[in-house]
């Protein structure tokens, strides 16, 4: 039996074709569903037009996101690609300062067993670790 | 995933494969009555799903 994401709290465009999703719990993503916007016919009208798509809300029970009743995104879906891209970003930030995985981890604040949870995508990214790898990247620019 | 479709409620939601109608996760303990109604309507759920998951 496989697992039930958690519902949606909260849902904002961000960008292009970008979603901020708050879910239950208050953990909080940045998903891009652009793929998923291409990948399907149905989603046509969201990809063409902009206004549409900032018309953003959460579902009844918060198990999607609602545009309308043929443009839905199951909160399992974009629980998903939260995984997927919170666990790229991850590897892509430690590729960039080739670092080992315990040395990233030290480097930002987190147990080598979170991190290796993250980038294999296991455990959802938390917002406060992609901010701390932000933060690092500006305060070596500023120095 | 196989095709399927989700039964949603308040606190709860369920997968089911439209074939089998296994549940593929979630419970469908509250979701008796929609159960029922997809047994009858099985053909109705494979021509949405393939509407709705046609490749662009």
């Amino acid at each position: 039996m496989e697992k039930i994401a958690p519902n949606i709290r909260s849902a904002r465009p961000d960008g292009d074709r970008r979603l901020v999703i708050t879910w239950k719990g208050g953990a909080e993503s940045i998903v891009d569903v652009s793929k998923l916007l291409a990948d399907y016919e149905v989603f046509a009208p969201l990809r063409d037009d902009d206004d549409l798509f900032r018309k953003v809300t959460v579902g009844e029970w918060g198990w999607c996101c609602h545009w309308s009743d043929d443009l839905e995104m199951s909160s399992d879906t974009l629980w998903r690609l939260a995984l997927e891209q919170g666990s790229s970003w991850l590897r892509a930030w430690r590729a960039v300062h080739t670092m080992t995985q315990a040395e990233a981890a030290s480097a930002l604040g987190v147990s080598p067993r979170m991190w290796r949870y993250y980038e294999a995508g296991s455990h959802l990214l938390p917002k406060t670790v992609r901010l701390a790898g932000i933060g690092l990247d500006a305060q070596a620019r500023a120095a | 995933m196989p095709r399927h479709f989700h039964i949603e409620g308040r606190g709860f939601r369920a997968v089911v494969e439209i074939k089998t109608m296994a549940v593929r996760a979630g419970n469908v303990r509250k979701a008796a009555e929609a159960l029922r109604w997809a047994h009858d309507n099985v053909a109705l759920l494979q021509t949405e799903w393939l509407r709705l998951n046609r490749k662009a």
